[in-house]
């Protein structure tokens, strides 16, 4: 029955359309010309009707993993982005989510968004040689807050690197549907930057605002964790001081932007992510991940007996 | 001032063969309108069954009066409906032990004695919930369909459950065809629990039940008898602040149309057999206020001589007046919501003409 009544709007959808078209073509006057090519719009609808009757059955024989495919594909492309102090537990949990989502089968992507460096290279280069810049032992020392138009070039020049990234980032998002997870975003560039230039302007209304608006299409989620027990975590951590001089200025930055901080010391890996997914609202992922995982294992059985 | 409207022979004629079932929810003085020699009759009895079946009864009402004097016809029709019955009793506890880790209400469950319900609607929280429920009954080797254009693809039919016959149907959202009539957070926000066979169900809180029944009848067209009973028995539960909150949902999501003349129906019906109207009157003012086109369906009811079930809505009220009153309430939440929602009223009408209602 429904193929046939997709048969029907077809053959009227198209007659229908091949009508107007000549009318569009013959008739001399503008209004009819709008008013034809509207009821083309009505007769177009009626074609994808007609033709979804006929390709498709209205019930399908259909499959949980196919479901969750669906379901995967209907899902718009999120952002998620994690920041915070080195140690607090950010790569990890990012690379634990990237994990889950990857095997419900998310298309995600990590993108490392600590150092947006491209146009601003010269400048850095330029810091090194006249000694604003120091190597010492395994890690550099940026000393630009000793020269006032060398600190504000710097941190204009690094924004706006970071802006230019970011974007790039989000059409890469459009484009090719990923979903993207950012380790790190423009608040580590901001604490960072404000270490190395002690530049005011960091902290001013407007700089404010465009932070807020390079952070608004993600979920973001700031970890932190006390300083000795960063230290303990990662071994590339110049020291205590360091650590402590970025806790402050992060809690500077979460208040100023309304953020939620996840304390990290004393929860284990496993305790964190829980933490983080609520956060995000996705820890029914994490459920459906239990599922997959244990119809997977059940066929695994299956094959081997 | 409307004229008084009666009843017809086959509502007053169920309506006396459940009133004892009904635990003193129908406790009215009606007798038989029909002879018990008329009634079972095989010509009669055969066209009662039919009606039976439309207004969502069993046959098994025709036990009550005709015992042995059925032929065998007619009585393979009882036990089969019978037998139905049962299966759906059985899948609703099969459904209760097997989600117990998933968030869903069931949906459309009229609690009216001898009600024969084809399937077992089951509305789940969100798209996540539903692939696992999928993953669930796939456990328990049902055949999983679903739907393309007259549903939500996220729509799942199961069926032949470990070989059982019930059918259970799985909605993504409260969405009747392709018209969405509330979302997912007003149903979950205020369910109840009801007890059946010492199981704990989900189930949506009265108001919410009543708007979820009587917006899908107005979206198939139809009213059924089994249908207006149940909502006559939430209406006399419910109070000014339920009844306010249905309007709202109502006036959010484009439905008062729907609402305006179920209210007009079950008054009627009330009237008929408590002498009283159970939909108040400042309810139906406010319902008329946001439906502008009340008075078509008032005409509608005044040209009604008795009423009879199924009860057909006229095609000029829905969906064509409904189109226009919902195009100007869903203009609201943008133009395209509105557009697809009036889209979606045809669609609904269109599809309701083809499959009489079947599996969507």
């Amino acid at each position: 029955m429904d193929k046939l009544v997709g048969w029907v709007f077809t053959v009227i959808a198209v007659g229908g359309i091949s009508l107007l078209i000549y009318l569009f073509f013959s008739l001399a006057s503008v209004v009819l010309k709008i008013v034809s090519l509207f009821i083309t719009l009505l007769f177009y609808f009626m074609l994808v009707i007609g033709l979804k009757l006929i390709i498709y059955e209205p019930t399908n024989r259909t499959h949980p993993d196919l479901l969750l495919k669906q379901y995967i594909a209907s899902v718009r492309p999120i952002c998620i982005t994690f920041s915070g102090i080195d140690g607090s537990g950010k790569t990890t949990q990012i690379l634990l989510l990237n994990k889950l989502l990857g095997s419900l089968g998310f298309r995600t992507k990590i993108f490392w968004m600590r150092w947006p460096a491209f146009l601003s290279y010269p400048f850095l280069l330029l810091g090194r040689i006249i000694g604003l810049a120091l190597r010492k032992e395994k890690y550099i020392i940026h000393r630009y807050f000793f020269n006032k138009i060398y600190a504000k070039t710097i941190f204009f020049l690094l924004v706006f690197d970071y802006v230019v990234r970011y974007l790039i980032v989000k059409l890469l998002r459009k484009l090719f549907r990923y979903h993207i997870l950012m380790d790190r975003n423009i608040l580590d560039l901001i604490v960072d930057l404000y270490d190395w230039t002690r530049e005011p302007l960091i902290f001013s209304s407007v700089f404010i605002h465009l932070y807020k608006s390079l952070l608004k299409d993600c979920s973001i989620i700031v970890f932190d964790a006390i300083e000795e027990e960063a230290l303990k975590r990662k071994k590339d951590i110049p020291s205590l001081s360091y650590l402590r001089f970025r806790r402050r200025v992060f809690s500077i930055l979460v208040r100023l932007l309304g953020l939620h901080i996840i304390d990290t010391t004393k929860n284990s890996i496993a305790t964190t992510f829980k933490i983080a997914l609520n956060e995000l609202k996705l820890q029914s992922l994490l459920e459906l991940y239990k599922f997959v995982q244990l119809k997977n294992i059940n066929i695994e059985q299956g094959s081997q007996t | 001032m409307m004229k008084p409207i009666g009843l017809d022979t086959f509502p007053l004629t169920v309506i006396s063969l459940i009133k004892d079932e009904y635990h003193g929810d129908l406790d009215v003085d009606i007798d038989l309108s029909l002879s018990k020699g008329e009634l079972c009759s095989k010509e009669h009895a055969f066209s009662f069954i039919r009606k039976l079946h439309f207004n969502k009864f069993s046959s098994e009402l025709l036990l009550k009066v005709c015992n042995n004097s059925l032929d065998n016809y007619l009585m393979n029709n009882i036990i089969i409906d019978k037998s139905k019955r049962l299966e759906r009793s059985k899948g609703i506890r099969f459904l209760s032990e097997i989600l117990k880790g998933i968030d869903y209400v069931l949906i459309k469950d009229l609690q009216v004695p001898y009600v024969l319900l084809s399937d077992i609607d089951v509305l789940i929280s969100n798209y996540i919930e539903l692939v696992k429920a999928a993953y669930v009954l796939e456990k328990e080797e049902c055949e999983l369909f679903s739907f393309r254009l007259l549903a939500h693809p996220f729509k799942i039919m199961a069926t032949n459950c470990k070989g059982d016959t019930f059918q259970i149907d799985l909605y993504p959202h409260p969405m009747w065809i392709r018209r969405q009539v509330a979302s997912n957070e007003d149903v979950f926000q205020t369910r109840n629990f009801r007890i059946l066979d010492n199981l704990k169900i989900p189930v949506p809180a009265p108001p919410m039940d009543f708007y979820i029944i009587a917006t899908h009848a107005w979206s198939h067209l139809t009213l059924s008898l089994a249908e207006a009973l149940y909502l006559l028995k939430i209406s006399k539960s419910l109070n000014e602040s339920d009844w306010f909150s249905i309007i709202e949902l109502a006036y959010e999501w484009g439905t008062a149309d729907s609402i305006f003349v179920i209210s007009l129906i079950l008054n009627i019906l009330s009237e008929n057999l408590y002498g009283y109207r159970v939909v108040p009157d400042n309810i139906l003012e406010e319902l008329e206020r946001i439906h502008k086109a009340s008075n078509e369906a008032k005409k509608w009811l005044k040209g009604v001589q008795k009423l009879d079930f199924p009860l057909i809505f006229p095609t000029y009220l829905s969906p064509f007046y409904s189109s226009l009153y919902s195009f100007r309430a869903l203009r609201r939440k943008g133009l395209m919501k509105a557009i697809y929602g009036v889209l979606s009223i045809y669609l609904s009408y269109f599809a309701s003409k083809i499959s009489k209602g079947e599996n969507i």
